[in-house]
């Protein structure tokens, strides 16, 4: 992956595959990051985040009991 | 006996317990069939070798009628979605990195219902790892039975398209944000996304492990009913699986006398094509002449769920995927890498903020689903586009697939069954489903609702099954 034209990844992108990106897919890469950017803004502008993350399966405990 | 292309499970279930055909009369006749027409389909992958086919069907044949009859299910023709292993039966899950895999087991769900005495068929196709799309890359094009210039839609494109083209009577399908929905409405067929943790995922591919499900296909919602009493039940090596319980019973209900069924008018009515929205209303008027009650609702987060789908599937997807992707970088498509790779652009606050927001959608449809016993919506905005329509730039291809799962990612986010029941007709005599929302193991009481629909749905001409 070509650093001039790739943007960072929050998580690094593993060596395996990052090293195998060309430079067009890499540009790719870099209109997806702008996509996600706006996933993220519209996700942090979202209504009900106040709540906490569990439980992982939605409604285990009602069903539990 | 002449089997006809739309026999149902239950018709040839009848057919077999009275001696009227025998289940390698059934598999002979639908293997004929896949021989003669499904390349101008497209919708298996592997088709097994025809005698170890035969030796299923012989052993069905030799236990009807005795102690050892396993049930309505046993000699029933049925096939796999190819993201679902079997032991010994090529698994690709519609990826070239899978070409060669030849599992050693069966996934849960294909042992449960090989007890249940079904004579599997095949494999079939299905979307690369079963993500969105408009073709498969690696295997071909599936097309639409009812009008081959059309899209099946997916991921689980060559179950529904088997099932519309009379190939198989029964498939197996996986749904992570709408993928056995999508091609269900598109094609004319039921398909049902379980509630979470009724069905096991063992042995299935993974795409979301907080979001797969995998679910029955069939004609009617009868048929469903029939594969999902063989296919649910607690699964410990499926650890979303959920012990001690089981889905309501299907009732073949007639009517839906002092049914309350919830229909939210902000999002889930916006933006449907004209005639997804004249069969939508109808239907709304059939349910009322029923008996039922229709109610409104809200759920104000709705319009949320698609970017809070993206924010968990991707990451997932992206761990899922990351040692195979390293190691078989070329062998997947180049559109699938990107959204792998997407996944790496996600912090974990966002991921974090994603689970908030999916709770909060939690909420609110329980708090619909206290007020009414099933939530309507159309299953998507559109009927099945043609193939034209879908080779647009990579944003507008985009676009369409929003589209496509724009009323179904809700359901995959909270875990709630939804099934998409085909209602009418829509352009060019093309089917529109119907999607219908349960609460958390109403699974069979959600068919049971689809099947009272189903006789009196609205479609101008019962679509054709047999490939043109």
């Amino acid at each position: 992956m070509n650093p001039d034209t790739a943007p960072e990844a929050q998580t690094p992108i593993p060596a395996t595959i990052a090293d195998q990106l060309n430079s067009d897919e890499a540009k790719a890469v870099a209109a997806i990051a702008k996509e996600i950017a706006h996933v993220v803004k519209r996700l942090s502008d979202a209504p009900g985040r106040s709540g906490s993350i569990l439980p992982a399966v939605p409604h285990r405990p009602a069903a539990s009991t | 006996m002449t089997l006809p292309a739309d026999l149902t499970i239950t018709g040839a279930a009848a057919a077999l317990a009275a001696g009227a055909t025998t289940a390698v009369e059934l598999a002979t006749t639908l293997l004929d069939r896949i021989d003669a027409l499904d390349d101008r389909i497209g919708s298996f992958i592997t088709v097994r070798p025809t005698h170890e086919v035969l030796e299923e069907a012989e052993a069905s044949d030799e236990r009807r009628g005795s102690d050892a009859d396993r049930g309505p299910l046993d000699g029933i023709p049925i096939a796999h979605k190819d993201n679902i292993a079997t032991a010994g039966i090529r698994t690709t899950a519609g990826s070239k990195a899978l070409s060669e895999w030849i599992p050693d087991a069966d996934a849960t769900v294909v042992g449960r219902l090989a007890d249940a005495g079904t004579v599997l068929l095949g494999k079939l196709k299905n979307y690369e790892f079963a993500h969105s799309a408009v073709d498969n890359v690696h295997f071909g094009r599936t097309r639409n039975p009812l009008d081959q210039n059309r899209v099946t839609g997916g991921s689980s494109s060559g179950s529904a398209a088997a099932l519309a083209a009379g190939f198989c009577l029964g498939a197996t399908g996986t749904d992570t944000g709408g993928s056995i929905r999508i091609p269900a409405s598109f094609t004319g067929v039921v398909g049902l996304k379980p509630t979470f943790g009724l069905i096991s995922r063992q042995g299935v591919v993974t795409t979301s492990w907080s979001l797969d499900t995998v679910g029955p296909m069939a004609r009617t919602a009868a048929d469903a009913a029939l594969l999902l009493s063989a296919m649910e039940g607690h699964d410990p090596l499926d650890r979303g699986s959920i012990p001690g319980v089981r889905s309501t019973p299907f009732l073949p209900l007639n009517d839906l006398a002092g049914l309350r069924i919830g229909v939210e008018h902000s999002y889930f009515t916006a933006g449907l094509d004209a005639d997804v929205e004249r069969v939508f209303t109808t239907s709304l008027d059939t349910m009322t002449g029923l008996g039922a009650e229709i109610v409104e609702i809200a759920i104000p987060a709705a319009a949320e769920s698609i970017v809070v789908e993206k924010s968990i599937v991707y990451p997932e997807a992206a761990v899922a995927h990351e040692d195979r992707l390293g190691e078989r970088f070329d062998a997947y498509g180049a559109r699938l890498r990107l959204s792998l790779l997407s996944g790496y652009y996600f912090r974990a606050v966002d991921y974090v903020r994603a689970q908030q927001v999916r709770e909060s959608l939690l909420d609110e449809v329980e708090n619909a689903l206290s007020q009414v016993d099933i939530i309507a919506t159309p299953t998507t905005p559109l009927i099945a586009p043609r193939f034209a329509e879908t080779a647009a730039d990579a944003a507008g291809a985009s676009e369409l697939l929003h589209r496509y799962i724009r009323f179904l990612v809700l359901a995959n986010l909270t875990g709630h069954p939804a099934v998409s029941v085909p209602y009418g007709t829509g352009d060019a005599g093309m089917p529109v489903g119907l999607q219908l929302i349960g609460r958390p193991f109403d699974d069979g009481f959600v068919l049971s609702v689809a099947h009272a629909l189903e006789k009196h749905r609205d479609l101008a001409t019962t679509p054709s099954t047999t490939p043109a």
